[in-house]
């Protein structure tokens, strides 16, 4: 369908020829059957014609003959008449007996009514005739009756004599035979004539023109010969502009739907096209044939989209769909088409899994929709990819959380388990590099064993990645060692090359797993290098160490003893990671929580009260800091909410630690309001007039946010028990008094705790264009 | 999407639950789930679409389906009714057992999301239908 249009041959649909009743009876037959009825009848009128003329003409010849016989006899008879002698009449009547023309004759004399001489039998007559004379021509004879009479004219007798017309006749016959031949032979020659004339000048153009009608009608080119210039010559050539006019047309046409298939072919979707009866029409781009397949012109496109076995409900809602799709007005489809189905999977949890994302158009014809466009977009490589990165990510998750509580049992084992790993791993390396000659059974032993201990405690520690290519390598070498035992020789060469790549995919395997480790540790690549050391043999050390200020060896020996005490940063924070997510999802927010610096380490007074001051500073952040998911989105900032947990490492003072948010920031009103608060109640709490004077001066309120948000007992909660949710509601300090943030003193307390050991709080609200975006809390050693 | 659409699911695992209504919820669905076979028409004129499980400790869904259409109709609510399972037989008498259809393909989570969207279509077509 998608070749471009051929030469000689239109695609053009056959129109089938309307059918006509009756049986096919020949233009030519029908002028031949005319023809030759017109000629006979001719003929048979031209015989007619003839024949009588003929006769006529015989009858008239032989009229006058006889006319002169019974003149002459008349004559002759007419004394013998007078003398009434009966012998010579009957003589005379005898002797016309000679004359084979006559039939009959008689002869009768005046007064008496039998004739006095006669010649053979009358037929007709037995009387005397009448006294005149009297010619009458019948079929078969001439009968004259002629008076006879004296010389004065008067009448004596008469003489009747019959003529016999039977040679006339009989002559007549074969006249009338000759000519009715002779007008059939010519009537049938004209007939072939003419039939010839019909064939060659009407009937063979209508039948080329006929065919020529019928190429046209199967898409082939036509053109029927012009040979006369006749009425017959014209309608060829009105049919053969016609036809060049109908094949310029189909051109024109084809070139047109080519260019139409090729732009629907270039297209990414699956393109058809289907009618009020769900049926596929014959649209249908490259990219429809290769997700539905050829052949699927006057199929249900249910079937195409939904096929049997699949999801009944899928099926049934758009069956149920096209049933309105083709009834509501256009104005109304844009609301039925968000009811078609946006995407369907065919042969799910199959290897031929396709997913289609779908959309439909309506095709409106006469202001209503006679048939709707499909387009299906093959969106399987894109969900297979997304789901294998779905995929991915929670079996990295679960490996994570796996190693995570590995390292809470006791990171190192772990660490010594990889190491282990790296060691025989490497040691193999270092074995088949060596190899050369024939591969010994003993190199072989070596080996295996290796590899079936690297698999048994990658095993036991979950590491199914290593497990599972040190188990290839496992099954390698058992496939060795049954060749080994069979007595095959095996080249180190052939054995070198096939174990290096399973080798180097399991060292491959030991790396990845340190990575993972580091990933969940709480103190990052540390834990790679991290031991064991007991708290006693710290406290012994640090005892050994010379009271006061220490100097030279020893100060650097009272450095490196409060870094073996230190924890990293790592550990306490760690846990917010996942912890803050869970606050936040409580309170319709959405958070994630970063650490940097794991393995920064927190001297050990720091160390023991971080995790509660982080803990604090975090949920604070989640329940008033971070908006709900409406107002990030009405306000354009980023989804999830980002807390940076940092620490820095300084030789000299000791670490740095930033809280960082990217919430509303501080309610500077609503914190200055409340320190005033807070100052006034405490000043009445004063007995005298000087001494409240003097106590409002002393409880000064703070004169800004970041300070009052460390005033003890500083809250803009108000007074009624706030509960459950803190949607919505705005940063009013920093400690108001909700399940997340608590009731407790707040940031007054972490500042206290800290400065109990050397450090400080502060708070700086970070600005951006002049605008809060969220605030960070430091946490620094003070000035010594 | 305008309206709340309201999903009722009853599934006696709370493994089933959680995770339909999770992957729901991610499809923007408002999700009941309830491990309940008693007690739960209180939640009926609120759903549009009730899910409910076969194979459940003491009863079967076609009782509970039973108890929660009588329910919905003293209550004036039409919900769609449809049983949740994999197996192919339930599947096929699903109907006769007076539920308006079955959800096939039991713990995948696509299947579950593409089989209420077209039950909520059908809601919303039956719905413009009667307009």
């Amino acid at each position: 369908m998608n070749a471009p249009p051929q030469s000689g041959r239109r695609s053009a649909v056959e129109i089938p020829a309307p059918a006509l009743s009756g049986r096919f009876f020949s233009i030519g037959a029908k002028l031949s059957l005319m023809v030759v009825l017109v000629l006979t009848l001719a003929s048979l009128f031209v015989v007619s014609e003839l024949s009588g003329r003929a006769r006529a003409q015989l009858i008239e010849q032989k009229r006058t003959a006889a006319n002169m016989v019974v003149d002459l006899f008349a004559a002759t008879v007419s004394a013998a008449a007078d003398f009434g002698d009966e012998e010579e009449l009957k003589g005379e009547v005898k002797n016309l007996g000679s004359n084979q023309d006559i039939v009959y004759a008689a002869v009768w004399t005046e007064g008496n009514e039998k004739p006095v001489a006669e010649l053979g039998k009358s037929n007709t007559q037995t009387t005397a005739p009448s006294k005149s004379r009297q010619v009458e021509v019948l079929n078969d004879r001439i009968v004259i009756t002629h008076p006879l009479t004296r010389p004065g004219g008067e009448q004596i007798g008469n003489l009747t004599i019959h003529f016999t017309l039977e040679p006339e006749n009989a002559q007549y016959e074969r006249t009338r035979t000759s000519i009715m031949l002779y007008a059939l032979g010519m009537a049938a020659l004209l007939a072939v004539v003419v039939l010839g004339l019909v064939r060659v000048q009407v009937v063979s153009p209508l039948g080329r023109l006929s065919r020529g009608i019928a190429d046209v009608q199967k898409g082939r080119e036509a053109e029927v010969e012009v040979r006369a210039h006749d009425e017959v010559g014209r309608l060829a050539a009105a049919f053969n502009s016609m036809a060049v006019a109908i094949a310029d047309r189909e051109s024109r046409l084809e070139a047109l739907n080519h260019r139409l298939q090729q732009l629907l072919d270039h297209m990414g979707e699956a393109i058809l096209v289907f009618d009020s009866g769900g049926r596929v029409g014959q649209v249908q781009s490259k990219k429809a044939a290769a997700v539905f397949g050829e052949f699927v012109s006057g199929q249900p496109v249910v079937d195409l989209l939904f096929p049997e076995g699949t999801s009944r409900v899928e099926r049934e809602a758009f069956e149920e769909w096209l049933e309105v799709a083709f009834t509501v007005p256009v104005d109304a489809w844009e609301e039925v088409g968000a009811l078609a189905p946006q995407e369907t999977t065919i042969g799910r949890g199959s290897r031929e899994e396709r997913v289609l994302r779908l959309d439909f158009r309506p095709i409106v014809e006469d202001g209503e929709v006679r048939r709707v466009m499909l387009l299906a977009t093959d969106e399987t490589d894109k969900r297979r990819l997304e789901r294998a990165v779905r995929e991915n990510k929670e079996e990295h998750q679960r490996q994570i959380a796996a190693m995570r509580k590995l390292v809470a049992g006791g990171g190192q084992l772990l660490v010594q388990v990889l190491d282990g790993a790296r060691e025989r791993l490497t040691d193999c390396t270092k074995a088949i590099a060596g190899l050369s000659g024939d591969y010994a059974t003993e190199q072989n032993e070596e080996l295996f064993r290796w590899a079936h201990t690297i698999k048994g405690e990658a095993r036991a520690f979950d590491l199914m990645a290593l497990e599972k290519s040190a188990a290839t390598l496992e099954d390698e070498l058992a496939k060795f060692r049954g060749r080994l035992r069979e007595g095959e020789k095996l080249a180190a060469e052939s054995v070198r090359k096939r174990l290096e790549p399973l080798i180097s995919k399991a060292t491959e395997s030991v790396g990845e797993a340190e990575r993972m480790l580091v990933e969940a540790s709480p103190i990052g690549p540390a834990i790679l290098d991290q031991v064991t050391v007991r708290r006693a043999d710290l406290s012994r050390l640090s005892e050994l160490i010379p009271h006061g200020k220490p100097t030279g060896n020893a100060q650097e020996i009272a450095r490196v003893v409060e870094l073996l005490g230190s924890r990293p940063f790592g550990e306490s924070a760690l846990s917010l990671v996942d912890s803050a997510p869970r606050w936040a999802a409580r309170e319709n927010k959405r958070v994630a929580v970063d650490v940097d610096g794991r393995d920064v380490p927190i001297p050990p007074r720091l160390a023991r009260v971080l995790s509660g001051v982080l803990t604090h500073l975090v949920r604070n952040a989640v329940a008033h800091g971070v908006e709900v998911l409406e107002d990030r989105e009405r306000l354009g900032k980023p989804i999830p909410a980002r807390i940076r947990l940092a620490a820095e490492e300084d030789d000299r003072v000791g670490p740095t630690i930033r809280v960082i948010d990217d919430g509303r920031g501080l309610d500077h009103e609503a914190l200055e309001k409340a320190a005033q608060n807070a100052a006034l109640e405490k000043a009445a709490l004063e007995q005298t007039a000087l001494e409240k004077a003097a106590a409002i001066v002393a409880h000064q309120a703070p004169t800004n946010a970041e300070e009052a948000a460390f005033t003890a007992g500083i809250t803009t909660k108000p007074a009624a028990t706030s509960e459950g949710n803190t949607s919505g509601s705005t940063r009013s300090s920093l400690h108001d008094g909700t399940d997340l943030a608590g009731f407790g003193m707040g940031l007054s307390a972490v500042r206290t705790e800290l400065r109990k050991i050397g450090y400080d709080a502060r708070i700086i609200e970070r600005r951006d264009e002049g605008v809060a975006s969220g605030i960070e809390v430091i946490l620094s050693p003070m000035a010594r | 999407m305008a309206d709340t659409q309201r999903i009722l699911l009853i599934d006696d695992s709370q493994a089933v639950l959680a995770r339909a209504q999770a992957v729901l919820s991610d499809a923007g669905y408002e999700v009941i789930t309830t491990n309940q076979t008693v007690g739960t028409a209180r939640h009926l004129r609120s759903c549009q679409l009730v899910i409910i499980d076969y194979h459940m400790p003491g009863i079967d869904g076609g009782e509970v389906l039973a108890s929660l259409r009588n329910a919905a109709k003293s209550a004036g609510s039409a919900p769609l009714f449809y049983l949740y399972t994999s197996d192919a037989d339930l599947v096929g008498k699903g109907r006769s057992m007076g539920f308006d259809g079955s959800f096939t393909d039991k713990g995948n989570d696509e299947a579950l999301v593409s089989q209420v969207n077209a039950a909520f279509r059908l809601i919303r077509l039956r719905s413009l239908s009667k307009k």
